[in-house]
C-alpha cells in the first residue's frame, strides 16, 4: 500500500469523524427532545439526568387531546401551509416559464429586485401588512395569511423556477411547437416533467417556510388563524415551561415536516438522474 | 395535387444590426430533396428555422402550395422537423416520443400505436421503444428523431444536418438509407448541411449559401460542373478548385507566360480573368508551367501534390508520384475542356463549353 | 362565528388536567365537585359563580348584549383560570367575549400595532404596567374615571374600586387617573431554603448585606447547591425586572427633574451589588436565566434562595416537579443600604381600547369590571375547580379572606405574611422610570446591566453608556 493510500484513507476516516461529530451535533438537540417528550415533567428537571427511566406517552395524549390540543392548530398550519405551496407552484411554474423564455432586456433587473425583496427583513414588512390587511379585513384570515406567505414565496420560487427552465433547450419546445403542442401543452407535457425535482424543491422550501412561520402568523393571525407555531407557546407559560409536553408537541410539529421531506427527497433524486444522463436531447 | 411546393421570395433576417438573411428566392418543387449546403454562420439553420415558423423573416413571403404562411404559428405549418441536437424529449421512452405529435394532433388512441410501430421500423429502432432518450446510441437518437418527424404526414420535412454527430462510418450508411426514406415517403424535404459531399449525395436539387446570401441553385452536377460564381467554386468539391489569374485573348488564356488553347470561344471581350480548374484536372507535362514541389499528400487511391505556381498554390491530383526530393521542380499544364473562366471584377462565369 | 371557545384557548381548565381535578378534590384542598357536575345546582344560572351576586348590582349586564369583543392574553394560568369562568361573563352580560392567547415575547408588540392603527382588534389585552404611559400619551386608551363614575355603568358600592391593591391601582393609572382595571398581580418577595438556612442557623436576609452573606454561608456548588440566583436575562421584564428594586433601595432616584439618571453613584453601587452578588454566588449562565429557570433550579434543591414574584411559590411547592416542599421559606425583600424594601409592582390589568364603538367599550367595561371583581377573583383563586391556583388576587380583602389565606399558606414557611406585608408597605410607584418611551429605556437598561454581569463592561462604563444612549432616546 502506498503512502500517498494511506494518507487519502487517513484523510477519509479524519473527514468521517468530522461529519459524524457534526451530524451528532445537529441530531444531539432533535435525540435531547426525543428523550424529554417521554419524560415526566418532574425528570426532566432532575439531576443528574435520569438515563433509565420508564418512557410514558402522556406527553403526547397531552399534547394532541389534552388541555392544550394541538390539533386544530396543525390543521391550520397544513391548510395555511398546504394551501401556499400549491397556490405558489400554480403560479410560480407559468410565470417561471414566462420569465425563463420571454426576451426582455429587463430580465436581468427583474430578476435582481425579485432577489431584493427576498433580502428586506421581515420584521420590517410586519407593519405594513398588518395595516394592509386591517384595511381589508383581512387579519386573522386564511385568505389574508395565504396571501402574506405568496407574496414572499411566490418571488423566491419563480427565481428558483425560472434557473431549472432555463437549462432546458429552446429547441426541446420548438420541437414541441411543431409536433402542434399548444404553449401549455407544452408547459405540461415537456416543462414541468423536466423540472420535477426543482419543482420538488421549491415545495420542500416554501412548504417549511410555511409551515415554520411564526412572526406573521403572531401578528397577522388571531383565534382563527393560529398555527402551530403560535399555539406551541401555550406550554411555556409565565409560570414555567412544560419541557416533555412542549417536546412532544414540537416533535409532533415536525413529523410532516419530516414526511415531506422523504416524499419528496425520492422526486429531487428523480430530477437530478434526469438532468446527469448522457445526451437526451440536452446542452 | 402538387404537394409541398415551396416558394421564397425577398426574405430578410436580421438579428440586431447584423443581417443574417439577404435576399432569399427560393422555389423548391413538390417531393424533391432540397439541400441548403455553406459554410459554418451561412444562414442554413435560420433559413430553416424561418421555415418552421421558429423564427419569423423581417421582410419577405413564404408560401407552401400557395399558400402565404410567413407569420404562421409552427404549429399550423404541418411541419415536421429534425433539430441538429434531436431535442427528444429526454423524460419520455422512445414510443413516447415518437407517439407525442401523434397524441397532440388529436389522433385517436387506437391508431397511435401502430403508427409508432410502423415510424421505429422503418428506422430500424422497433426494439428500442421502452427506452429512454439518455439510453440510447448517438445514432438510435438521431433514428428516433427522425421517427418522430415522420410518424405523421407532414406537407415538409426539415432535416437540420442531421448527420453531423454521426461518426464517419455511420455516417454513410445512414446517408443511403435517408436518401431511401426520403424517396419512399414522397415528401418534399429539405436538408442543412455544410458537407458538400452529403449535399451532393443526397439532394436533387440544392442551393449555396455565403454571408446569408444564396450564391447559386441547381443539381449538384450544375453546381460542381458550372459554379456561378468563383465563391461557389471555391467552396466546391474537396479541394476546390485552384483559381489563378488569367489573360483572356480571344480563345488564347495565358497564365504566367503559358499559353493553352481553348477548344472554344469564350463570351468575353478579353483582358484580365480568373481562370479555374479542379485538380484532377491538371496535368504533369514536361512542356508545362514550372512550379515548385511544396508537400505530396498519399490519399491513397489518388496523390494529391501541393505546387507553389509563383506565389500562387495549386493542388494537383495524380494517380501516383515518385518524388525526386523536396524543392524539387514539377511542370504543369491544364485540360483545355475542364477550364471555368470567371470574370475577375464581377466574379461572375465567363460562359464556356460546357454551358 | 360563534363564541366557541378557541384552539388555543380552550385551556378550558389552564394548565390542569383531569387527574390533577381528581387529585385536588381527593385531597379535600377544596369541596368542589368537577366542573361538569355543577352545572345549574348549587348556583344559579352560572357554571361556575353564582350570577345573583353579579345582578344584585345596580347596573343593567346586559347593555351591550350581543357585542363581541376579543382580549388578548398571554399564556398562563391565571389567564387560563380566567378563561375557564369566561362562560359565566357571557351568560350574565350576552356579550360574546372570547381571550386570545398571544406568546409573551409579542402581545405587547401587537397590542401596541392594534392600538396605534386604531384596528379595535382587542377590546382589551393583559396590559403591561409600564406601557400606560405610553397609551395615555397616545390618547389611545380611555380614562376609566369617566366609567367608575358613571353609575350607569358601575356600581361603585358593589364594585368597590378602592378595594384593589393601592400599588396595583397606582401602577394602572396615570397622573392619578385610572387607565387600567388590575386583574392579577404580584409582590416580589425573598425565597429560600428553610431546611438550608436552619441547618446552617441562619435568618432570612434582614438587609441586602445579609444577604450576600447568607448565599456565602449556604453555597456549596461542589454539592450542587448555589448561594442564589436573581433574573439575569436581558430583558425590560428579566433582569430590569430586578435591579430597579435593588436601585431604589440603594436610595436611587430615576428622575432629576426631567432627565431620566441611570448612572448616579446609587446606580453604580446597586449594579456592583447585583454583579459581584452572582458572579460570587449564583450558577453559571445565570445571565441567561429568567424566572422559570431560577423557579426550576430552585425545584431541584440547587439553589439556597432567590429573588422574585411571590407567584413562584406556586411552582416550587408544587409536588409534581418539585424536591423541595415542605422546605421553603419566604421573606420580605431586605433592606437596601437607604433602609427601604422596594417590591416591584408587578399586574396585568385590562385597558379599554380607545378605537372601539360605544357599544364594544361598554361591553369591554364590563369584562374589565367583571374580571376585576370579587367574585371573579374568588372564583379564580380559592374556589377555582383546578389545582393550579392563583395566587395573585388584586384585592386587599381577598389578602384578609380566611379560605384565601388557607391557601396561600400550604405554600410554606411565613408566605402568606412575607406576601401581604409587602403588597401592604414596600410598593413603591417610582420603583421603574414611567414614561412613555419606557420600551426604548428599559431594554437600554436590560442590556447594559447584562454587559456588566457577563463583565463586558464594567458597572460603571456600562452604565455611563445607557445613560448617553437614554439621552439620546428621550431627546429624539
Ligand atoms: N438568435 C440569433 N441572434 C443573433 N445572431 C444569430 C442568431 N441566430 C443566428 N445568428 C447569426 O446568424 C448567422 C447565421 O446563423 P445560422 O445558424 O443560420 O448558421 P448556419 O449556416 O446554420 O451555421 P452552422 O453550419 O454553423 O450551423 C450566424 O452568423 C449567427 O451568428
Ligand atoms: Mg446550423
Amino acid at each position: 500500500m502506498s503512502l500517498h493510500r494511506r494518507a487519502a484513507t487517513r484523510r477519509k476516516v479524519v473527514l468521517m469523524a468530522v461529519a459524524a461529530a457534526l451530524l451528532l451535533v445537529w441530531v444531539f438537540p432533535l435525540i435531547w427532545a426525543v428523550i424529554v417528550s417521554f419524560k415526566s415533567e418532574s425528570d426532566v428537571l432532575a439531576y443528574p439526568p435520569t438515563v433509565f427511566f420508564e418512557p410514558i406517552g402522556r406527553n403526547y395524549e397531552d399534547a394532541l387531546f389534552g388541555d392544550f390540543s394541538i390539533l386544530d392548530s396543525l390543521a391550520t398550519s397544513a391548510i395555511v401551509s398546504v394551501s401556499t405551496t400549491v397556490l405558489t407552484i400554480v403560479l410560480a411554474v407559468p410565470a417561471a416559464y414566462a420569465f425563463a423564455r420571454l426576451k426582455l432586456p429587463a430580465k436581468k433587473s427583474i430578476g435582481f429586485y425579485t432577489l431584493a425583496t427576498q433580502m428586506v427583513p421581515p420584521v420590517g414588512l410586519v407593519i405594513p401588512y398588518f395595516l394592509i390587511l386591517n384595511k381589508v379585513s383581512m387579519l386573522d384570515t386564511y385568505t389574508g395569511m395565504i396571501i402574506v406567505y405568496l407574496t414572499f414565496s411566490l418571488p423566491f420560487a419563480i427565481w428558483l423556477m425560472v434557473s431549472y427552465m432555463e437549462d432546458i433547450p429552446f429547441e426541446m419546445e420548438e420541437a414541441a411547437f411543431l409536433d402542434k403542442a399548444t404553449r401549455w401543452q407544452t408547459l405540461w407535457h415537456i416543462i414541468i416533467p423536466q423540472v420535477r425535482g426543482g419543482i420538488a424543491v421549491t415545495v420542500i422550501f416554501v412548504f417549511l417556510n410555511a409551515w415554520n412561520e411564526f412572526l406573521f402568523a403572531v401578528q397577522l393571525g388571531g383565534n382563527t388563524v393560529r398555527p402551530v407555531t403560535v399555539a406551541m407557546y401555550n406550554f411555556v407559560s409565565v409560570e414555567q415551561t412544560l419541557w416533555a409536553k412542549l417536546s412532544a408537541a414540537a416533535l409532533i410539529a415536525m413529523l410532516p415536516v419530516v414526511i415531506i421531506g422523504i416524499a419528496a427527497q425520492k422526486q429531487i433524486v428523480k430530477g437530478l438522474t434526469i438532468g446527469a444522463v448522457k445526451g437526451g436531447g440536452r446542452r | 395535387m402538387s404537394k409541398g411546393r415551396v416558394n421564397l421570395k425577398g426574405i430578410y433576417k436580421r438579428f440586431g444590426n447584423f443581417v443574417a438573411l439577404k435576399h432569399i428566392d427560393l422555389d423548391i418543387k413538390p417531393v424533391e430533396f432540397f439541400a441548403l449546403l455553406g459554410p459554418s454562420g451561412s444562414g442554413k439553420t435560420t433559413t430553416l428555422r424561418m421555415l418552421a415558423g421558429l423564427e419569423p423573416p423581417d421582410e419577405g413571403v413564404f408560401a407552401v402550395d400557395g399558400e402565404d404562411v410567413t407569420y404562421a404559428p409552427p404549429g399550423k405549418r404541418d411541419i415536421a422537423m429534425v433539430f441538429q441536437n434531436y431535442a427528444l424529449y429526454p423524460h419520455m421512452t422512445v414510443r413516447d416520443n415518437i407517439a407525442f405529435p401523434l397524441k397532440m394532433d388529436k389522433v385517436p388512441a387506437a391508431e397511435i400505436e401502430p403508427a409508432v410501430v410502423r415510424a421505429a421500423e422503418r428506422v430500424h429502432i422497433e426494439h428500442l421503444l421502452h427506452r429512454r432518450p439518455g439510453q440510447l446510441s448517438g445514432g438510435q437518437q438521431q433514428r428516433c428523431a427522425l421517427a418522430r418527424a415522420i410518424v405523421r404526414q407532414p406537407k415538409l420535412f426539415l432535416l437540420d444536418e442531421p448527420l453531423s454527430n454521426l461518426d464517419a462510418q455511420l455516417r454513410l450508411q445512414t446517408r443511403v438509407e435517408l436518401k431511401k426514406l426520403q424517396r419512399s415517403l414522397n415528401v418534399t424535404s429539405i436538408y442543412v448541411t455544410h458537407d458538400q459531399e452529403e449535399a451532393m449525395t443526397l439532394a436533387d436539387r440544392m442551393a449555396v449559401f455565403l454571408d446569408g446570401e444564396i450564391l447559386q441553385v441547381g443539381t449538384p452536377d450544375e453546381v460542381f460542373n458550372r459554379p456561378r460564381t468563383i465563391a461557389v467554386a471555391s467552396f466546391i468539391g474537396s479541394p476546390p478548385m485552384n483559381l489563378l489569374p488569367a489573360k483572356l485573348d480571344g480563345r488564347r488564356l495565358v497564365v504566367d507566360g503559358h499559353v493553352t488553347e481553348l477548344p472554344f470561344a469564350p463570351d468575353h471581350p478579353g483582358g484580365d480573368v480568373t481562370m479555374g480548374i479542379r485538380p484532377s484536372h491538371v496535368r504533369i507535362d514536361p512542356d508545362g508551367l514550372p512550379t515548385r514541389l511544396y508537400l505530396s499528400e498519399n490519399l491513397g487511391e489518388s496523390v494529391l501534390l501541393n505546387l507553389y505556381l509563383g506565389e500562387y498554390l495549386v493542388k494537383v491530383r495524380v494517380a501516383s508520384f515518385a518524388s525526386a526530393g523536396d524543392d524539387e521542380t514539377v511542370p504543369i499544364s491544364f485540360e483545355p475542356d475542364a477550364i471555368h473562366l470567371f470574370d475577375t471584377t464581377s466574379g461572375l462565369r465567363i460562359r464556356t463549353a460546357q454551358d | 362565528m360563534s363564541h366557541k371557545p378557541n384552539s388555543s384557548g380552550r385551556a378550558r381548565s389552564g394548565l390542569v388536567t383531569r387527574r390533577d381535578i381528581l387529585k385536588t378534590t381527593l385531597a379535600g384542598a377544596t369541596s368542589l365537585a368537577a366542573p361538569g357536575l355543577m352545572i345549574g345546582r348549587a348556583h344559579a344560572a352560572g357554571e361556575y359563580m353564582d350570577l345573583a351576586s353579579f345582578q344584585g348590582a345596580g347596573i343593567n349586564w346586559r347593555m351591550a348584549e350581543g357585542e363581541k369583543i376579543t382580549i388578548a392574553v398571554i399564556p398562563a394560568g391565571y389567564f387560563n383560570n380566567l378563561e375557564t369562568v369566561l362562560p359565566d361573563f357571557v351568560t350574565l352580560t350576552g356579550v360574546e367575549a372570547r381571550l386570545e392567547m398571544i406568546p409573551p415575547g409579542q402581545i405587547r408588540q401587537k397590542a401596541v400595532l392594534d392600538l396605534s392603527s386604531k384596528t379595535g382588534t382587542y377590546a382589551s389585552h393583559a396590559a403591561d404596567p409600564m406601557y400606560y404611559e405610553l397609551y395615555v400619551a397616545n390618547g389611545w386608551i380611555d380614562p376609566l374615571d369617566d366609567y367608575l363614575g358613571d353609575d350607569k355603568l358601575t356600581d361603585a358600592a358593589w364594585f368597590d374600586y378602592e378595594d384593589i391593591q393601592p400599588g396595583h391601582r397606582g401602577a394602572t393609572s396615570v397622573d392619578g387617573r385610572p387607565y387600567g382595571i388590575p386583574y392579577d398581580g404580584e409582590a416580589t418577595i425573598q425565597i429560600y431554603r428553610k431546611d438550608v438556612y436552619d441547618a446552617k442557623g441562619i435568618a432570612p436576609a434582614e438587609t441586602l448585606d445579609e444577604y450576600r452573606a447568607n448565599a456565602e454561608a449556604v453555597h456549596d456548588p461542589d454539592n450542587r447547591l448555589w448561594g442564589c440566583a436573581l433574573r439575569g436575562f436581558r430583558g425590560a421584564g428579566q433582569n430590569m425586572y430586578i435591579y430597579p428594586s435593588i436601585f431604589r433601595s440603594f436610595g436611587g432616584e430615576w428622575f432629576d427633574g426631567e432627565r431620566v439618571v441611570v448612572d448616579s453613584p446609587e446606580a453604580l453601587a446597586a449594579l456592583e451589588y447585583y454583579v459581584s452578588l452572582l458572579n460570587a454566588y449564583a450558577p453559571a449562565g445565570v445571565e441567561n436565566w429568567n424566572w422559570p429557570d431560577i423557579a426550576d433550579a430552585f425545584s431541584q434543591g440547587t439553589l439556597g434562595s432567590y429573588i422574585d414574584a411571590h407567584g413562584s411559590a406556586a411552582v416550587v411547592a408544587n409536588p409534581e416537579k418539585s424536591k423541595v416542599v415542605g422546605n421553603i421559606g419566604f421573606a420580605r425583600w431586605p433592606k437596601g443600604p437607604s433602609g427601604k424594601r422596594v417590591t416591584s409592582i408587578w399586574n396585568w390589568s385590562f385597558p379599554i381600547n380607545g378605537a372601539l364603538s360605544e357599544k364594544q367599550k361598554q361591553a369591554t367595561w364590563l369584562f374589565a369590571q367583571w374580571a376585576g371583581s370579587k367574585e371573579v377573583q374568588v372564583a379564580t383563586t380559592y374556589n377555582y375547580p383546578g389545582a393550579y391556583k392563583r395566587t395573585g388576587a388584586n384585592r386587599a380583602s381577598l389578602w384578609k379572606d380566611a379560605k384565601f389565606l388557607e391557601l396561600m399558606s400550604g405554600f410554606g414557611h411565613n408566605y402568606v405574611e412575607a406576601a401581604t406585608e409587602s403588597f401592604a408597605n414596600d410598593t413603591d410607584p417610582d420603583w421603574r422610570p414611567r414614561l412613555p418611551q419606557w420600551p426604548a429605556v428599559g431594554d437600554t437598561m436590560a442590556t447594559a446591566i447584562q454587559s456588566a454581569l457577563v463583565g463586558q463592561a464594567t458597572p460603571a462604563a456600562a452604565l455611563k453608556d445607557a445613560q448617553e444612549k437614554i439621552d439620546k432616546i428621550l431627546k429624539g
